[in-house]
């Protein structure tokens, strides 16, 4: 991990990130706007996994409506999340809070892939029985619980030394 | 007037609490991030 940290330092593209001053605080601010794009409609789809709102929409219809915003700001998310590696490769790789948040978001994307399999094999697979809504609402405890799990971890990172 | 103001401020006793605490300021922090969305 350090030799990895010290080979960006040594590229162009970290001086460039690092010297041109208005990269940074842009990108965090992109960053964050897609954070709260994640959060508002995994927080829509979550409450609806569990039965606490809209359920007058089936859970097909709710994942059709929500998962491309997350999906779309994930991306968006990589993007920004690797400029401001690049940037500042110290403050995140070898910080281990940078590192549990990577963890905690590799299991959501698993999971939600996992989710979204399951209703394109049948749109009704976690509604159509007593077993299955069990099975959706601790799928959606657990996700909602991960994705506020890693706001809090992206929010400590500067607060938790990392390698400098 | 702003100087003091902000002089006050500095010394209520949530700031001093905020400033003092490692825990305080990244918690309201996640909270804030949180509630944008």
């Amino acid at each position: 991990m350090h030799a990895l940290i010290g080979w960006i330092e040594g590229t162009s593209l970290n001086q460039r990130v690092q010297n041109v001053f208005w990269i940074i605080p842009v990108i965090q601010t992109i960053h964050i706007l897609s954070v709260s794009i994640v959060i508002s409609s995994m927080a829509m789809l979550d409450l609806r996994l569990m039965g606490l709102v809209g359920t007058q929409h089936s859970v097909a219809a709710s994942a059709h409506r929500f998962m491309p915003w997350l999906w779309g700001a994930l991306a968006v998310l990589l993007l920004t999340g690797t400029v401001l590696i690049i940037g500042e490769p110290g403050r995140s790789l070898g910080n281990w809070v940078f590192q549990l948040k990577m963890g905690l978001l590799g299991l959501a994307i698993i999971l939600s892939l996992a989710f979204t399999r399951k209703l394109k094999q049948d749109l009704t697979f976690w509604e159509r029985s007593s077993s299955a809504r069990t099975s959706s609402r601790i799928l959606g405890v657990l996700l909602l619980t991960l994705w506020v799990g890693i706001v809090i971890c992206g929010r400590w990172i500067a607060y938790v030394a990392g390698e400098s | 007037m702003i100087d003091s103001v902000l002089q006050w401020l500095q010394n209520t006793p949530a700031s001093v609490a905020i400033a003092e605490s490692t825990w305080l300021f990244p918690t309201i922090e996640s909270l804030h991030v949180l509630a944008l969305a």
